[in-house]
């Protein structure tokens, strides 16, 4: 999971050059792709390209990052559920860990 | 830096509209009363997206021309749905700084004439690029925020639904409303799911309307005493809280600051309920009631038009409607009224009173104090 951390503490997913918090350079860095759901939805009324129903999860990894990205399975929904970040097509999902 | 009062307000009805903008601006201008056109000394209008809604760009000249203000300097700002108050912020300063002395200030959006998947399209622009990416909409980072805060303080569906319930009640008192009807928690609970938990009725929905404020440093019986703005980071997924917003809260610190004013003063606010969550949360941000005690606040009807701190007297953006560059000054045109004493079937006893306006997904923040005087 690639991120980016600043010596003002700020860390965030993605890679960025500027520190949102404080504007200096970020560093970049792996993260582990560790993931607990923070919080979820079910968005049934979708964008213009979007297919509904679209499950999107937002969870907290290490160092309190949080990511927005996709889940493909409605058993993974859940607040606590822990599990790892995978990506498909550049893309992120949440996929809880076997129960 | 000049004392800024408030002379005139006006509005159009707020709903789905066949006028042109420019038309609802005129309307809204002429509804605003009595205006002798030569004293205007420059016009500020709060419009978030013409370009996409209904085709114009270059709309400050397309204003001023349309209303007959040749020559007036006009400027138009877009701060996403904190387009009506951050207009009202500079043109504010510029009577403040006393390089003004009577301004105008127009705001409204034209939504309906487009389809809905193309407006839902339009309006997910305000979000972050990659958390669009996911197919997130406004209403999918609300229903992340209202199942977290449901997690954390124990927050029912049912008493989420009572935020739609009482607003559309004092919407059914407002003229201007776009709903005038009643609803029941049952009809909350049985709308059409959006992005679980919120359905339709915790969602404001598209609208046209336009509002108009005009401000003077000769004094009037209204007068603007605390502005305050911020900003938080783009993304929810910077956050640091999922339950409470930054930018609502250095904004009203700042407005706060500003009036010599504490939260315990306010008679009376208008805070933006573009989500049901919202109608809980931002009055715990604003300071009025502890986190997580919001919903407490609601159903013992602390909030409500017979409560110590009546909130959305107007029906909010949920019932009086939310065309989005229109709703901060829309909010603006409430209190006043209301302090006024002009506030007809929803008059409530007020002194001061606070607006809430909120740019993109509660990241540009904008907190409005007026006083009687």
């Amino acid at each position: 999971m690639q991120a980016s951390t600043c010596s003002c503490g700020k860390t965030v997913i993605l890679k960025r050059k500027l520190c949102p918090h404080c504007g200096k350079l970020m560093n970049s860095i792996e993260l582990e792709d560790d993931a607990v759901v923070l919080t979820y939805t079910t968005l049934y009324t979708v964008p213009e390209g979007f297919k509904a129903p679209i499950f999107l999860v937002l969870a907290e990894l290490k160092k309190g990052v949080k990511l927005l990205c996709g889940c493909k399975n409605e058993n993974d929904l859940e607040i606590g559920r822990k599990g790892k970040i995978v990506i498909e097509n550049e893309k992120y999902f949440f996929v809880g860990n076997p129960k | 830096m000049a004392k800024v009062y408030i002379s005139n307000v006006g509005m159009t009805k707020f709903g789905k509209r066949k006028e042109s903008l420019q038309n609802l601006m005129n309307e809204a201008y002429v509804n605003s009363g009595p205006v002798h056109d030569s004293e205007i000394d420059a016009v500020f209008i709060g419009c978030m997206n013409p370009d996409e809604f209904v085709g114009d760009s270059n709309f400050a000249t397309l204003i001023v021309d349309f209303l007959g203000l040749y020559q007036t300097p006009s400027v138009r700002i877009d701060n996403a749905p904190a387009s009506g108050s951050a207009a009202f912020e500079q043109a504010f300063f510029s009577v403040a700084a006393n390089h003004y002395k009577k301004v105008l200030v127009l705001a409204g959006e034209k939504m309906s004439d487009l389809p809905t998947k193309t407006t839902t399209r339009i309006l997910s622009k305000l979000i972050d690029k990659y958390e669009r990416s996911t197919g997130a909409t406004m209403p999918a980072l609300a229903a992340l925020v209202t199942r977290r805060y449901m997690h954390e303080y124990g927050l029912s569906r049912e008493e989420l639904a009572l935020a739609a319930v009482k607003n559309h009640y004092n919407g059914t008192l407002n003229p201007y409303a776009q709903f005038q009807k009643e609803i029941k928690i049952e009809d909350v609970l049985e709308s059409k799911m959006i992005s679980d938990p919120l359905r339709l009725f915790d969602c404001a929905s598209i609208a046209d309307g336009a509002c108009a404020v005009i401000l003077t440093s000769n004094k009037t019986d209204v007068k603007v005493t605390g502005i305050g703005h911020a900003t938080d980071y783009l993304s929810l997924q910077y956050r640091d809280s999922l339950t409470s917003f930054n930018a609502t809260k250095l904004a009203a610190k700042r407005a706060y600051l500003m009036a010599n004013r504490e939260p315990k003063d306010i008679d009376v606010a208008e805070v933006h309920d573009a989500f049901t969550i919202l109608e809980i949360v931002n009055p715990e941000d604003l300071g009025f009631f502890k986190p997580g005690k919001g919903a407490a606040a609601l159903v013992d009807g602390k909030t409500g038009l017979n409560g110590y701190l009546p909130i959305n007297t107007s029906g909010g953006l949920k019932a009086r409607g939310h065309p989005v560059g229109a709703t901060g000054l829309a909010q603006i045109c409430e209190i006043v009224w209301q302090l006024r004493g002009e506030a007809d079937k929803r008059q409530i006893s007020a002194n001061i009173g606070l607006c809430h306006n909120i740019g993109g997904f509660v990241n540009n923040n904008i907190v409005t104090i007026l006083e009687k005087c």
